[in-house]
């Protein structure tokens, strides 16, 4: 594997959890066990009930692209060579909002858009969920 | 849970701003925040007749960390009262608010606001960490996806925007070429080459779907505003100009990533409190001041606000109508897209000199109410009259 030089996220104890899953290459995300909301980003406690108890529940991976953009200015020069990059909002079917790459050409994405997750192995520890089109 | 109209309306009209000042804008590579806002600072006490030593709180804010108690010790004064407010430019319109409060309660007589930016000398750009800042008005907790800069957050609503209204870039061009049309009559604007939707439309992207002329300038510069009591105000050298109406409305829910409900539920709060505040509608406001940091944020404030319906701001913004002479003269300076990046000052400065009748030829005829708005997670509005 080439030296991977872009930024990579900073796990916290409490998102430890969701990049295990992810570099085992599945997106999980915590479940509330009293009112089954899903949280994402992480918390530590329901926003919609006020709960403690989640599990990591696995979630499908599709979802649809509900904006995206397309970088043209260089903010990290590690990303100099991608220039222009899109960024993507994607509601997944479950229902949180998930930020990410979608692996197609930029002028190709379109809203309502149907994605499905795919993984990227940045490190040996990190693998980075990015998404794909599917057929609707 | 909603505000105590009846209990913010006996703050109406019980602070106005005495002076206000503003150093050069532009590039000053020998300079700092400091200096910049000390600048700004003295214009603003020969505007108003006041000495430093009439100031008993001090509220310091910029890019930066720019501290209200090493201002306080350069311009050496103690006064009861200092604070900052770390949230970007999205303090302006809170930070107008304390100011009134605290004049409005008694607990302070004389409240100086002092704004130091130099973020061009700097090299500030705006984007490009890796550190979370939690509150602020985009995502910082995907720069991994290379995600990252304010104007991220607003081109991903632009394409909302257009997407669900069928609006245009081209029409968005209307916000910055009524700007620049305006700055061409300050003098204190720094951009001043006419703009056309031609041009606008053939310049580069920097987060597309937004253009470079979509995005705020970024300079050097300081403002300051000193807010005082009315009857201390009448007393000094300008006309008064009175806090009549002010409203705010966080959001915090789903703040990690671009807003997505583009605030319909939250911003429409902020303006039924400062209407209800002063008892005035839209339809009242002579000149309105938006914060401008991109040219979609004037539809977002447009729309949330009632002057339009929602998803025909696009439409709305044509044919002069926020242009001088139209309907609704917006950002009458030029704005941060061609005046100046003062991240809201000046545009509170230019509501003050609109109200006193000082703006020449840019200058908004029989000009009484001015508002102005801050769209985002922490929206705020001040209504200001003479």
């Amino acid at each position: 594997m080439t030296e991977y030089r872009k930024p990579l996220p900073v796990v916290t104890p409490l998102e430890r959890p969701f990049w295990d899953y992810a570099r085992r290459h599945e997106l999980r995300m915590q479940r509330c066990t009293a009112c089954s909301r899903y949280r994402y980003p992480v918390s530590p406690v329901c926003a919609n009930c006020d709960s403690d108890g989640y599990e990591w529940a696995q979630v499908s991976g599709r979802g649809r692209i509900l904006s995206w953009v397309v970088f043209h200015r260089c903010y990290f020069p590690s990303f100099a060579d991608e220039i222009p990059y899109n960024v993507a909002m994607i509601a997944l079917d479950e229902g949180p909002v998930m930020v990410s790459n979608v692996l197609a050409p930029n002028d190709s994405l379109r809203g309502s858009m149907p994605v499905e997750v795919v993984f990227e192995d940045a490190t040996p520890e990190i693998s980075i969920p990015k998404f794909r089109p599917i057929d609707a | 849970m909603a505000a105590d109209l009846t209990r913010m309306r006996q703050m109406k009209d019980r602070a106005a701003i005495a002076g206000v000042g503003a150093s050069a804008q532009g590039t000053f590579p020998d300079s700092d925040p400091y200096t910049l806002a000390i600048q700004a600072f003295r214009n603003a006490l020969d505007d108003c007749g006041l000495n430093r030593t009439d100031i008993d709180g001090l509220i310091v804010q910029g890019p930066g960390n720019v501290s209200f108690v090493r201002m306080g010790e350069m311009l050496g004064i103690d006064p009861i009262v200092g604070a900052n407010f770390d949230v970007g430019g999205l303090a302006t319109g809170p930070l107008m608010q304390y100011a009134a409060m605290l004049v409005a309660t008694g607990m302070c007589e004389t409240v100086a606001l002092l704004y130091g930016n130099a973020s061009r000398t700097e090299g500030r750009k705006f984007g490009g960490d890796t550190t979370v800042s939690p509150g602020r008005e985009y995502s910082s907790a995907f720069y991994y996806y290379g995600l990252t800069s304010p104007g991220a957050a607003s081109a991903f609503q632009a394409r909302m925007h257009f997407d669900s209204y069928g609006s245009t870039s081209a029409q968005l061009a209307a916000v910055p070429i009524a700007q620049r049309k305006h700055a061409i009559l300050n003098p204190q604007a720094i951009k001043k080459e006419p703009l056309t939707v031609e041009k606008h439309q053939a310049s580069k992207f920097i987060c597309e779907p937004l253009h470079v002329y979509d995005y705020c300038l970024i300079n050097d510069g300081g403002v300051a505003v000193i807010v005082t009591t009315p009857e201390r105000a009448r007393d000094l050298k300008k006309k008064p100009v009175y806090v009549t109406g002010m409203g705010r409305q966080d959001t915090y829910r789903g703040s990690s990533i671009p807003n997505a409900t583009l605030w319909r539920d939250t911003m429409p709060k902020a303006a039924e409190m400062a209407y209800g505040m002063s008892g005035l509608t839209c339809a009242d406001i002579d000149a309105l001041m938006v914060y401008d940091s991109f040219s979609i944020n004037i539809w977002f404030s447009l729309e949330n606000f009632d002057f339009c319906k929602v998803g025909e701001a696009g439409d709305f913004t044509q044919n002069g109508r926020i242009e001088l002479g139209g309907a609704l003269p917006v950002n009458t300076h030029g704005g941060h897209l061609s005046e100046s990046y003062m991240q809201g000052w000046l545009h509170q400065v230019e509501a003050v000199r609109q109200l006193r009748g000082e703006c020449g030829p840019r200058q908004v005829k029989d000009c009484e109410i001015v508002q102005y708005i801050c769209r985002g997670n922490l929206a705020a509005t001040m209504i200001y009259r003479n």
